[in-house]
């Protein structure tokens, strides 16, 4: 999976999003402002800063494996699920990313299907799926050649199919692709809608 | 030839629920309660066929009830069908569309959907997608009469399947429904994936490396978009240049996102034989061989999937297992397909996998 960000633009973000300066963070886990500030804006984060970062922080090691695309290998055999980030960070990330689609509505005259387009040449699908799509539906992927495919499936959603062997426990019965659960949540956003309507 | 009315909720496309084709609120109460319709996929070229679903009260359609059909009939064949669907503007049923020499199933047929292949849904009727039509919406202006206005007889009435077998549907509204459709000159709207659709170009030529690399990767995009068509015009246009098997490979991903599975197995095929069988190019095909009743091909490329160093790790081995004992069933291979749900049960590590494992064998043995 294409990462969402490096390392450092991460740590940044838990900065801001926790309330703190960077001043105050290195102060905390005793190191000079300027060596943190170098190793944040250089990408340059020994392990044992990640592990002190993430205790101060709360930052989610699990779902930074998969933001800095380090998932591993997935096939038409190997579904992954993503794992979604917390609420507080969605709190701050859904701002980031209404704020996009609110400027991607209004350039492309409200064209969701233009405005989809937009948004992934400049966010990878998985992290604006994660953002926008509620936190009870899961997101898979899997990769074929070069192709990574996302999947949305909703515990709202069933399937009158009594499925077979070869269906149970992988996809879910029935799943919405990733690029038209990014088109709904457009959707919803732009006439106010309720996501669960469609999710 | 027999002519059947079915009444459905009114869709633009017929293609499934998508941000630009949502049902109407006129379909009924489980549509609207569930923003969701069977007959959604009704137009969609579904592998050469499109399927479809008219909601019925009842287990079976009474095919009997249709000329030179018997009661002992489960299909009945070379039928007319005319989709309607209740147009808000018209404030009236009008004809959306028809199937042509289309097959009729007393009792619903379901698709199987399989990961990442294929779509969940049950139909009644099938025709290949070469005899469907489905009209544009400003040409949807074919009103079809309500018995509860016109009479008993004279339209359609509670039922969404009307038989038209009255004298007067049959002397008369059938013959003129019939002059419509056929001097109907055209357009449609639904796509069919003929030879000519299926090998256009996005380009004519290719004169430069540079010009191919950006093609390439305006179809990566595309694949990655999910637009599937314009995906597949760009490696049709690439494939006239080079033996690229990637290039053969995205066609038929392409070509699968297409629901064209004879299709994109041709491709995947084509770049198994340009690069050898290796665990990459082989993947796309057990799911595919499936949904196209290859069973026997689907078994063979799953045993060599097995072979593979990537076949060997647990849930992907128990994920293979379980497209083996499938397979097996389909053929009715039954004891071979409960050996292979034996060696889930006994191998996964997974707790809901194994249950329905062995929930799967004490059905298959029932």
């Amino acid at each position: 999976m294409k990462p969402v960000c490096s390392l450092g633009d991460m740590i940044k973000r838990y900065i801001q999003m926790r309330g703190k300066s960077i001043k105050e963070v290195a102060a905390a886990i005793g190191i000079p402002e300027k060596t943190l500030y170098d190793a944040i804006h250089n990408n340059r984060i020994s392990a044992d800063r990640l592990f002190q970062l993430s205790v101060l922080l709360d930052m989610d090691l699990n779902y930074l494996v998969f933001a800095l695309g380090y998932n591993g290998p997935t096939s038409a055999f190997d579904r992954l699920q993503i794992v979604r980030m917390n609420s507080d960070l969605r709190k701050v990330e859904s701002a980031r990313i209404n704020s996009s689609i609110d400027y991607c509505l209004s350039s492309e005259l409200g064209n969701v299907e233009a405005s989809a387009r937009e948004l992934v040449s400049g966010y990878p699908l998985y992290y604006l799926l994660d953002v926008l799509i509620p936190e009870d539906c899961k997101i898979l992927t899997i990769k074929e050649g070069e192709t990574e495919k996302y999947f949305v499936s909703s515990p709202r959603i069933g399937s009158h199919f009594q499925g077979t062997a070869s269906c149970r426990g992988r996809l879910p019965d029935r799943t919405i692709s990733g690029m038209e659960s990014l088109r709904y949540a457009l959707i919803c956003r732009k006439d106010n809608l309720n996501e669960y309507d469609f999710l | 030839m027999n002519t059947i009315f079915c009444n459905i909720t009114y869709m633009v496309n017929y293609c499934g629920i998508t941000t630009d084709d949502m049902v109407s609120n006129s379909g009924g109460s489980w549509v609207k309660k569930n923003k969701d319709a069977n007959e959604k996929y009704n137009f969609l070229d579904y592998n050469g066929k499109c399927h479809g679903f008219v909601l019925n009260n009842g287990q079976e359609l009474h095919i009997e009830r249709l000329k030179g059909v018997e009661d002992s009939d489960d299909k009945a064949e070379d039928i007319t069908i005319i989709w309607c669907a209740k147009k808000e503007s018209v404030g009236n049923n009008v004809i959306v569309g028809w199937y042509k020499h289309a097959t009729l199933f007393r009792y619903s047929k379901e698709n199987m959907p399989l990961p990442n292949v294929g779509l969940d849904g049950s139909y009644y009727m099938e025709a290949d997608s070469k005899d469907c039509y489905l009209l544009p919406e400003d040409q949807r202006n074919f009103v079809i009469p309500r018995a509860a206005e016109n009479g008993e007889g004279k339209g359609m009435g509670q039922s969404n399947i009307w038989y038209a077998e009255s004298p007067f549907a049959q002397r008369e509204f059938i013959p003129k429904v019939l002059t419509y459709i056929e001097d109907y000159p055209g357009p449609f709207i639904n796509i069919v994936y003929n030879d000519e659709i299926s090998s256009e170009c996005a380009v004519t030529d290719i004169n430069t490396d540079e010009e191919l690399n950006t093609l390439l990767e305006s179809g990566g995009d595309y694949l990655e978009q999910e637009r599937y068509y314009d995906a597949l015009k760009v490696f049709n246009a690439v494939k006239k240049e080079t033996n690229d098997p990637v290039v053969w490979f995205n066609a038929g991903l392409a070509l699968r996102g297409l629901y064209q599975f004879d299709r994109a197995i041709e491709n995947f095929e084509k770049c198994a034989a340009l690069e050898g069988e290796n665990w990459e190019n082989l993947n796309p095909f057990p799911y595919l061989y499936s949904s196209v009743q290859k069973y026997a091909d689907a078994i063979s490329v799953a045993k060599k999937l097995l072979d593979t160093d990537e076949g060997k790790e647990i849930d992907t081995k128990c994920e293979l297992y379980c497209i083996l004992a499938d397979n097996n069933y389909y053929l009715d291979n039954v004891d071979e397909a409960v050996r292979w749900l034996d060696r889930v049960i006994s191998e996964s590590k997974q707790e809901d996998l194994i249950d329905f494992a062995r929930n799967t064998k004490n059905n298959w043995l029932r």
